[in-house]
């Protein structure tokens, strides 16, 4: 930084209070992954951004090819009140989320962002 | 997922990681599971995208069987706030914080530990009270946090009891400021009503929205500046707004010119059900401002322009509009028997744009989302691309405040979600 035309202004002694807070503690527990696939069910969920279920359909078709006895649900594909947007996008979370839990998946696979 | 019991894996392209990284933890998931792919996903091929999804699936399988929880780090208390020893003059600290990322780059006053503690005497609330977990950093903003930034934005200690207010809804979860790390730049929008608002100076009147006010001005950037700083809503990253707005640098705080309400037209607050006498907050947040159509001349041709500004498809049935009417242009229309449910009901009517539109807009589900908007298919029946749509979900989404000085032209916030009212304590 070029400080060689700054003023001259007094230099002094300052305690001042940190403005950036402490962030939250952890607060939810991360699950442990399974071992393997093979015989379990995944869940494959999709944000509706562009191309996202082009991807996690390629996703779905390797698994199929790759692991044996693996059961693939795709959720957009069969629900058909995903998504609607709305005035609550917190509460649609809500909701995607109880939806996806009654496959009784062993894991989910999420595509999130743009 | 998580909390439900169930593993995740997140594939997220390399735009976005840093972005999903810092809302993770904001909502207390620090290392979650991420499979980074390299961005962009849209406006490419399907073949491109295929060919991504080969190059990652190995990395995905590994993440699914391999992946392991990691350690939890320690956590510091929110209270008191640390303090640093520094020696230098007051662009010195200027420069000290902005490269720690403590300030937005807008000169600020050094928030002192004198400067706290008499900013504190603007509110009974308990200094370590928590207030707010913002995101997506997941930064703990307690009341004192709060006097830090209400020193740095120059405010008075009386305008404490109104940025509490404000916080306080804008943690609700239906406020959702989550989203404010989208790729469209977002912004506080706050109106003010009742006594306080001549009590501590809010500006009502000519250019409420713009500089010179004071209270306005420090409640405003006393927001902005937590969001940034506490909330980690920092660009490059996690904030994805390719151009940004100034809007977001002073959070917008306007108040009601209740002074010049029209025969008949009620408060913005005592519509929510608060007595005139309440001094309230309501709190809002919108994507975009302009002019509001035309005068027009003729009443109807004054409401003619304000619905085809708002007949925009991106609107979108999940937003609303803020609409600011200045007593000039509010008085014109009650003298003319038009009362603020009226003006709703027939924007409601008439801010409309074909589905052709939202089909170009939303390429995926513009029809799907229009078609099972609730009670469409009972009022529309069967849509069709040239079956005209109102931009929001309601005519209540039309919010309507009467503020500004003399003139004869109406703006509007776009975009506004719901709005949020809560009473100032002091």
């Amino acid at each position: 930084m070029n400080t060689s035309n700054r003023a001259e202004e007094s230099v002094q002694e300052w305690e001042l209070v940190n403005p950036e807070g402490v962030k939250q503690p952890e607060v939810v527990k991360l699950n442990p992954h399974l071992g393997a696939l093979e015989g379990k069910t995944v869940v494959l969920t999709w944000n509706r951004k562009p191309n996202g279920d082009v991807f996690l359909s390629r996703v779905a078709e390797l698994l199929a090819k790759e692991v044996k006895d693996v059961k693939i649900i795709k959720h957009w594909e069969i629900d058909p009140h995903y998504p609607i947007p709305g005035p609550d996008p917190a509460g649609f979370g809500k909701q995607l989320a109880a939806t996806v839990l009654e496959y009784k998946p062993d894991i989910v696979i999420n595509g999130q962002g743009d | 997922m998580e909390k439900l019991g169930i593993p995740t894996v997140t594939i997220v392209s390399s735009r976005f990681i840093s972005l999903a990284k810092i809302a993770s933890e904001g909502r207390g998931a620090a290392g979650l599971c991420f499979v980074e792919v390299p961005h962009p996903f849209e406006l490419i091929s399907k073949e491109q995208v295929e060919a991504k999804a080969d190059v990652a699936f190995p990395e995905i399988i590994k993440a699914a069987t391999q992946w392991k929880v990691p350690v939890a780090p320690q956590q510091a208390k929110p209270y008191p706030a640390e303090t640093v020893k520094f020696t230098g003059n007051v662009k010195d600290v200027e420069d000290f914080f902005f490269d720690k990322g403590w300030s937005m780059g807008v000169p600020f006053i050094p928030p002192t530990k004198n400067s706290v503690a008499a900013m504190l005497k603007g509110t009974t609330r308990r200094p370590d009270e928590l207030l707010w977990v913002i995101p997506p950093r997941g930064g703990l903003v307690t009341v004192e946090e709060v006097a830090v930034h209400a020193v740095m934005a120059g405010a008075e200690p009386e305008y404490m009891p109104v940025i509490i207010a404000i916080i306080e809804m804008m943690r609700k979860e239906e406020y959702h400021w989550v989203e404010n790390v989208t790729t469209s730049p977002v912004w506080p929008v706050v109106i003010v009503n009742g006594p306080i608002v001549k009590e501590i100076g809010i500006a009502y009147s000519t250019g409420t929205g713009g500089r010179d006010h004071k209270a306005n001005i420090a409640i405003g950037l006393t927001i902005s500046s937590i969001v940034d700083v506490i909330g980690g809503s920092k660009y490059p990253v996690p904030n994805m707004s390719p151009v940004g707005n100034p809007a977001e640098i002073v959070s917008v705080v306007m108040g009601e010119n209740e002074d010049e309400l029209p025969e008949g037209w009620e408060p913005f607050h005592v519509e929510t059900g608060y007595k005139k006498t309440d001094s309230v907050v309501s709190v809002g947040r919108s994507m975009g401002f302009y002019m509001l159509g035309e005068n027009g001349g003729t009443v109807e041709d004054m409401l003619w322009s304000f619905a085809k500004t708002l007949s925009y498809a991106k609107q979108s049935l999940s937003g609303g509009a803020l609409l600011l009417l200045p007593p000039q242009p509010a008085a014109f229309l009650a003298r003319a028997g038009w009362t603020k449910d009226r003006i709703r009901e027939y924007l409601w009517e008439n801010a409309r744009s074909p589905a052709s539109w939202w089909r170009r807009v939303f390429p995926k589900d513009g029809l799907t989302a229009a078609k099972e908007a609730p009670g469409f298919a009972e009022k529309y029946g069967p849509i069709t691309p040239d079956t005209l749509l109102p931009t929001v979900a309601s005519p209540e989404m039309y919010k309507i405040v009467v503020t500004g000085g003399p003139g004869s032209h109406s703006f509007h916030y776009k975009q506004t979600g719901q709005f949020f009212t809560n009473l100032i304590k002091k």
